[in-house]
């Protein structure tokens, strides 16, 4: 079982779950600023939360990257004769 | 090490500025009288739509191909989508708004093409059990953060490379890899995903959050099962 994030003896846990909770809006561009301010001047202060918040920053990347693929040539060639024939009237 | 990862945070974080707010989808705005600017298809031959056509459009079928590649699962198909996706989007290039947001515009049509066309005659099984999963694995994934990876998992995927995560995608069911693809890969606002997939934002939000765990949980199986293991 996937464990947790380590907390540090004497970390607030119950204010770095409700901080990783908010990542997600936070990363997401849709958390009003201010409270945006407040969540990341935790995680900057905060090693188990920066590291969290690293890992889902990199988590995104890692997937937008994998899945862009180049479309094959000739399916190229094939859409733009669909345009070049109709425009032949 | 802990300055390292400061930095790569602090650095994504003066990314995170607020969005411009997203142009309009073509036919939303179709209804909208905006009035101001002149409107390119009122002057333009056809020749030339073609030509606007040809230079706005075709730019964008990688991303599409990327897209069809994740809805159908292969390449046959995808291929076959993209095709009919651009012959419709051609077919209606007169009814979309210069201006609005094309890219957004042409993911619509490919989904509606998906959904009309591919969903009903998969060549690849559809995935079952879905329901049941992903309830086990939200809860796993859900138990402790919203996230549930480990920095060192995710660098182990790094290693692992682009299949394993296209492995993992193709594990979540339609809905959750569509919306997953449109924030994570395309970067759509959830407005834009909304209209793209024709949902309520919040379902969008709501299909958003359980794709991304259930993700999550089986990029952490697949780095687990290829040897990566992280003590726990």
């Amino acid at each position: 079982m996937t464990t947790p994030f380590p907390i540090e003896p004497g970390q607030s846990t119950s204010l770095c779950r409700e901080v990783l909770e908010a990542l997600e809006s936070l990363l997401d561009n849709v958390m009003p600023e201010t409270d945006a301010d407040l969540i990341r001047a935790h995680i900057e202060t905060c090693d188990p939360c920066t590291e969290a918040a690293d890992a889902e920053v990199h988590v995104r990347e890692l997937v937008r990257r994998a899945c862009q693929e180049k479309a094959p040539e000739q399916l190229r060639i094939r859409i733009v004769s669909q345009v070049i024939v109709r425009s032949v009237r | 090490m802990a300055t390292a990862r400061v930095a790569l945070f602090h650095g994504v974080s003066t990314l995170l500025l607020p969005r411009p707010a997203a142009a309009p989808v073509g036919w939303w705005a179709m209804s909208t009288d905006e009035g101001s600017a002149e409107d390119v298809r009122e002057s333009e031959t056809s020749v030339e739509r073609d030509a606007r056509f040809e230079a706005d459009a075709l730019p964008l079928l990688d991303q599409l191909y990327s897209a069809a590649m994740r809805l159908t699962r292969n390449p046959a198909d995808a291929e076959d989508l993209v095709q009919e996706a651009y012959a419709k989007a051609y077919a209606a290039f007169g009814q979309f708004r210069p201006g609005t947001n094309l890219k957004a515009w042409l993911y619509r049509i490919l989904t509606n093409t998906y959904i009309n066309t591919y969903r009903k005659k998969q060549r690849e099984p559809l995935k079952s059990d879905a329901g049941e999963v992903e309830d086990w694995e939200i809860a796993r994934a859900a138990s402790h953060t919203s996230t549930g990876l480990r920095s060192a998992e995710v660098e182990a995927l790094e290693r692992l490379g682009d299949s394993v995560v296209r492995d993992a995608m193709s594990e979540l069911s339609d809905d959750f890899r569509l919306v997953v693809y449109l924030a994570d890969v395309e970067g759509f606002a959830y407005k834009e995903i909304a209209e793209i997939m024709g949902t309520p934002i919040g379902t969008v939000m709501s299909r958003l959050h359980r794709g991304r765990a259930q993700l999550r949980a089986r990029l952490a199986d697949h780095a687990r099962e290829l040897g990566m293991t992280v003590p726990s």
